[in-house]
């Protein structure tokens, strides 16, 4: 895909959102609402479908609402996982408190969904993957996420996660440290 | 832990695209949204006012109202098209055999059997013509293209669509296709030119470079690709493929390619007459009409064996409309 086409593409379609075309909005959703809703089911294993598709539509609607912040520089979908991060550390919250309020039992366990029948090498690996991505803390699964997965510079995930670009190098690095002991011990 | 198998769980996590119902969904929600804010803060708007003098209150009223909410979505009963042309809010739907199409709403398209070509008319960015294929869907914004359902695949003739599947967005432009060629074995001859009769020619030249790049040697491929040019009026790159071919094809392949390299030539003599030669040094089935083209190029340069190459043609092929020919140039009676 023409980066540069898309950004003229998604620079319109701001610009209409601007002068209240709600349409616009649904096309932004069209084009970048895969993207975002994979981002919240990786950095937040254990939503239900329900719970991203939510967030997904409360990042783009936070989106829409905080335009006169945005400013069309770097690649859109960076300032959209900007957004869905905050949305996704307020699911996180969210959960903790309705953990120790004993209003929910946990989420399913890692793999569940992956289909435990498929017994075969890919699977047992996904499970290991998400036993490991599960494991580290908020802050170094959205470093790693946003970086190995998502496919931002470390410069583009400082920007998003809001912290300087050293500070997210060292994330990074004691994320993929933490996957590899934890690797180990399994 | 490789980067591989991050990827590979990434993809295990990967959410389809929004459909366009989801996406009108979103825009009526937001748009509530917005209406219940307006609500709440003219509320608090009107608080404050009560402790302000009438005559601003007067004022408010003169001033410009708010623009209205969007309309609501229309709810359109979805239509199943059948094979054939079909003109829809001014595009061209054409639904091939066996194939099956449903209009959900104004520029909602779901292809739920086969393959459909639609020519579509150009429109704002906002309000793109959107057909979903399986878990796939394709944008588009004004442009000539077809999608086929099984195995996926989105062929762009004019303009440029956009496709999303399985959680990743492609651009697709004119004379591409989406997935791209495969890696593996491109199609072989007889697929290409079936590609070729079945009105697919610019998709049959792709796969043709594509094999040769592969298999430079392979003559017949070289052959085809040469008429393709040839057809097209890529007189260069036909050329060029006729001297592929001649290069490495057996011998009637090879007569072929000089006798067709001779008629791309026909417009510079001298090309021409290397071509014929070589043609007659080894001839084929044309022997008359390539002495004739000889003949011509020499008579056309003032070449001195230029009457002796045409009086053969009348002699060594009497009755002929090569022989007519000849007289004809040379001025002789018929």
């Amino acid at each position: 895909m023409s980066d540069v086409n898309a950004r003229d593409i998604d620079a319109s379609l701001v610009d209409r959102l601007r002068q209240g075309d709600g349409d616009a909005l649904g096309a932004l959703y069209l084009r970048y609402g895969a993207s975002v809703r994979g981002f919240l089911a990786r950095v937040v294993p254990g939503l239900s479908d329900e719970d991203i598709d939510d967030l997904g539509q409360e990042t783009f609607m936070t989106f829409a609402d905080g335009l006169h912040r945005y400013e069309h520089q770097g690649r859109l979908h960076s300032w959209l996982f900007g957004i869905a991060v905050r949305k996704a550390r307020s699911a996180l919250r969210r959960r903790r408190w309705r953990r120790a309020m004993g209003l929910q039992t946990g989420a399913p366990a890692a793999g569940v969904a992956l289909g435990q029948a498929r017994a075969d090498d890919q699977v047992d690996a996904r499970q290991r993957i998400d036993r490991l991505i599960r494991s580290l803390p908020a802050p170094q699964r959205e470093i790693l996420v946003l970086t190995a997965v998502e496919g931002l510079s470390v410069k583009e995930a400082a920007t998003v996660l809001g912290i300087r670009e050293n500070a997210a190098s060292t994330r990074l690095y004691r994320a993929r440290k933490a996957m590899a002991a934890a690797e180990g011990e399994a | 832990m490789t980067d591989d198998d991050l990827e590979d769980w990434a993809a295990s996590r990967r959410q389809v695209a929004p459909t366009p119902a989801e996406a009108a969904g979103l825009v009526e929600r937001w748009a509530a949204r917005r209406r219940w804010r307006r609500v709440a803060f003219g509320t608090v708007g009107l608080t404050l006012a009560a402790a302000i003098v009438l005559f601003v209150v007067a004022r408010l009223s003169s001033a410009p109202s708010t623009p209205d909410a969007p309309a609501p979505i229309a709810v359109v009963e979805p239509r199943t098209l059948a094979p054939g042309i079909h003109l829809e809010d001014g595009d061209t739907i054409e639904v091939a055999a066996a194939s099956a199409v449903v209009v959900e709403a104004p520029g909602q398209i779901l292809l739920t059997e086969g393959s459909v070509e639609i020519e579509a008319r150009p429109r704002p960015a906002s309000a793109p013509l959107v057909v979903r294929a399986g878990t796939a869907q394709v944008t588009v914004i004004g442009t000539v293209f077809a999608v086929t359902l099984e195995p996926f695949r989105v062929r762009v003739s004019e303009g440029v669509v956009e496709v999303v599947r399985d959680g990743t967005v492609a651009r697709v432009a004119a004379g591409e296709v989406f997935p791209p060629p495969e890696v593996s074995e491109p199609l072989g001859l007889d697929a290409l030119r079936e590609l070729v009769l079945g009105g697919q020619p610019d998709q049959a030249r792709d796969q043709l470079r594509e094999r040769l790049a592969r298999r430079p040697d392979d003559a017949d491929a070289w052959a085809l690709l040469a008429r393709l040019e040839t057809r097209a009026d890529r007189t260069s790159a036909a050329r060029e493929a006729w001297k592929a071919a001649e290069a490495h094809g057996r011998p009637r392949l090879a007569r072929q390619a000089r006798y067709a390299l001779a008629v791309s030539f026909e417009e510079r003599p001298r090309q021409a007459i290397v071509w014929l030669e070589a043609y007659l040094a080894d001839p084929g089935p044309l022997v008359p009409e390539a002495r004739l083209r000889l003949g011509r190029a020499q008579h056309s340069i003032r070449h001195p064996n230029a009457d002796e190459t045409l009086r053969s043609v009348i002699v060594d092929f009497p009755g002929t409309a090569a022989a007519a020919s000849a007289r004809g140039l040379l001025g002789d009676p018929p």
